[in-house]
């Protein structure tokens, strides 16, 4: 139904509301749903899962129309690597944003043996999936719809990812540095109390692998969001790269 | 801001009113790439840039032209001065 919608071009006329009453209709969902505000609603096993699965299919359903949008232009001055790196700054921010909430209410060091986390790691992984199957499909029927001699991306592309990737990884960079110096006042660490009634804090493995997730999920949204920047701004020359 | 204009718009109109489409697949870039290019907003590399004159079947110099900012005079009051 949603695929026959888009075929028929239906979404390209909704407009920008919509869009953005879409995307942000998914946001105030996961938001509310996380934020344990409702007390009818209890962040359960069930009430996870169910969330996750909302945010997921919203996403996904905001992503073809902001595609849907886009490719409806007549005069579309926009390159494909520009949207594809839209829709993957929408992907990634619902990402971050149910990673960081989530993990912020189980205190960051959840096991996967707790079905509540098992659930968001599936549903997690899920919304990955689904954005390899979108942007697969998307890059093909971009291919195809090409000249042979026409590329799908050139220099401007390569130098806008560029620009981006090096900001993103300064940023990753400086997120190990505060990773690093927070294991070494943690209890047993450099700093930290060894064996004495003063203990600062523990860190388990669980803890670390959820700050090193988080620190690459904040990566990966810097990255785009500062690519789908740069290619508004398009104020970018081929040495940067 | 860059000191480097081009004259790609016109040279498109001179040559048969080439279309950016055409255009940038003779040159292997992406229509959107000599959209950013006429408007001043993106620096080629300098292959891409004899690819343009290549395309055209003129010098480099015909397309892009480097506006040197213009030096500003010394100050006058401390040489008066001395």
């Amino acid at each position: 139904m949603l695929m026959k919608l888009y075929k028929g071009g239906v979404m390209g006329s909704i407009g920008t509301r919509v869009l953005v009453l879409d995307i942000g209709a998914v946001v105030l969902i996961c938001a509310v749903m996380y934020s344990g505000v409702l007390p009818w609603v209890p962040v359960d096993n069930f009430a996870v899962a169910a969330t996750a699965s909302v945010v997921r299919i919203g996403v996904l359903i905001a992503g073809l129309y902001a595609w849907a949008k886009l490719r409806a232009r007549e005069d579309d001055t926009r390159s494909f690597n520009e949207q594809l790196t839209g829709l993957a700054l929408i992907f990634t921010s619902a990402l971050t944003f149910m990673f960081f909430v989530r993990m912020q209410q189980m205190g960051w060091h959840a096991e996967l043996s707790d079905h509540g986390t098992y659930a968001f790691a599936r549903d997690f992984i899920h919304m990955l999936i689904a954005w390899w199957v979108l942007s697969s499909i998307l890059t093909r029927q971009a291919l195809s719809k090409l000249a042979p001699e026409q590329p799908l991306e050139d220099e401007r592309d390569h130098a806008i990812i560029a620009r981006a990737n090096r900001a993103a990884s300064e940023l990753l960079t400086f997120l190990l540095i505060a990773i690093i110096a927070r294991l070494a006042f943690a209890d047993g660490g450099l700093f930290g109390a060894r064996e004495s009634s003063i203990s600062l804090f523990v860190v388990t493995p669980a803890n670390i692998a959820h700050w090193l997730i988080g620190a690459l999920l904040l990566e990966t949204l810097v990255s785009k969001g500062y690519a789908t920047w740069l290619y508004r701004r398009s104020d970018v020359s081929a040495e940067t790269a | 801001m860059t000191t480097i204009t081009n004259h790609l718009r016109r040279l498109r109109l001179e040559h048969g009113e080439l279309t950016q489409e055409a255009l940038a697949q003779k040159c292997g870039v992406t229509r959107q790439t000599i959209i950013s290019l006429e408007s001043g907003k993106y620096m080629p590399s300098l292959e891409l840039a004899f690819k343009l004159a290549h395309a055209f079947g003129v010098k480099i110099e015909d397309v892009f032209v480097w506006q040197p900012k213009v030096a500003r005079p010394l100050d006058t009051k401390d040489t008066n001065n001395a």
